[in-house]
């Protein structure tokens, strides 16, 4: 009988927990070693992330820096999606910080003047304090890019594997051609990454290639949104 | 067995830690963390479950409010536990058959998108995290050494 109780508690608790207060979950999860805080390795990383980035030279390459954004701001990431096919970041901005769904989402690049890295994805969803930002990784993650300086059209479909599709069999790309997006509901020209590997489509009349990133998704901490 | 629940705790916090650990380090886990409620349907009643479907709801959210997925991954093991009563299998082939549609409607509810659900990588996702599941109901039985309605092999 007692330990009924005791379970019964528990289960209020719980519930409590899960509805009242989820971000009491968020740091146990840090506990555990998931979206561990950042420590000496992983702030080297970053910096890293930076330093790839502008090694890829997709700035350089691009020359079309997009317009200046209206606003921007930068959140930390608090948790990320816990299942697969989706992938999702949680960050530390939301309704009070005039986010708003759509938002563009960088990788805070404190070497370049515009302090815009590599586009990451776009603000899905907005709470009061927090944000959630579908990533490239998402597989719903769907969007109009062009590649190289040719500047050759395609769609890239998310996925935990990115790809570049309905690339013509004619058209000529390479490894470390650089991806930037193509969007009507973006600014022109954001780096996202650069062609890894190319293959023949399925029916042999397209090609794909898959995306090299110079970031890793899971090791991100902070973010730009900007608008 | 008096150390049962802790120790389904454990094992709950154990598999969710893989899932994720698994997720940050390959981009892909198996559903632990589902097949492992499932597998946990043969051994407690249901308000051993619910405590443990809600212990893992909370170490799993990753947002201010509970999510359609959420809410799926949390009503499927406890609609396994009432199905469980009438099915007409034993208890491997329901543990297997309920993961396996378990993942699939979780997704379903998560909104990916229905063209995901035939590429191999999600049928590998399904089968792999049934396997884990049955495996875990061998450890399981292992461990507690009877199931809640007595009929590991029955039936």
């Amino acid at each position: 009988m007692a330990e009924r109780g005791l379970l019964g508690i528990l289960i209020i608790i719980l519930a409590v927990l899960l509805f009242a207060q989820p971000d009491l979950a968020w740091p146990v999860r840090s506990i555990f070693g998931w979206n561990a805080e950042t420590t000496d390795v992983s702030r080297l990383r970053e910096e890293n992330i930076a330093l790839r980035a502008e090694s890829a030279v997709l700035h350089d390459r691009l020359g079309r820096i997009p317009s200046e954004f209206q606003s921007e701001k930068t959140a930390s990431v608090f948790v990320s999606y816990p299942f697969n096919f989706k992938n999702q970041l949680l960050v530390s901005a939301g309704r009070n910080e005039d986010v708003r769904e759509g938002d563009t989402v960088f990788l805070p690049d404190p070497s370049s003047s515009t302090k815009r890295g590599i586009f990451i994805g776009r603000v899905e969803s907005v709470q009061e304090k927090t944000s959630v930002v579908q990533t490239v990784f998402d597989s719903r993650f769907q969007l109009g890019v062009r590649i190289g300086e040719e500047g050759i059209e395609s769609l890239m479909t998310g996925g935990s594997r990115p790809k570049l599709t309905l690339i013509p069999k004619t058209a000529e790309i390479r490894p470390g051609d650089v991806v930037i997006a193509a969007a009507a509901q973006l600014p022109y020209g954001l780096a996202i990454g650069e062609v890894k590997e190319i293959a023949l489509a399925t029916g042999g009349l397209l090609q794909e290639a898959t995306v090299r990133f110079p970031y890793d998704i899971t090791q991100v901490h902070t973010v730009l949104l900007a608008r | 067995m008096k150390l049962k629940l802790p120790v389904m705790g454990a094992l709950m916090v154990l598999s969710i830690e893989v899932q994720l650990l698994c997720l940050s380090s390959f981009g892909w886990s198996l559903d632990l963390a589902l097949a492992t409620l499932i597998a946990f349907t043969a051994f407690v009643n249901l308000h051993e479950l619910t405590a443990l479907t809600l212990l893992s709801m909370w170490l799993l959210n990753w947002q201010p409010a509970v999510g359609p997925e959420l809410l799926a991954f949390g009503l499927i093991p406890l609609i396994a536990f009432v199905a469980r009563k009438s099915s007409p299998w034993n208890i491997w082939a329901s543990t297997g058959a309920f993961i396996l549609c378990g993942v699939p409607i979780m997704y379903l509810a998560a909104g990916v998108p229905l063209r995901i659900m035939r590429e191999p990588q999600f049928i590998l996702n399904a089968v792999g995290s049934a396997a884990a599941g049955l495996i875990l109901l061998w450890l399981l039985y292992e461990i507690v050494g009877y199931t809640e309605e007595r009929r590991l092999f029955a039936r």
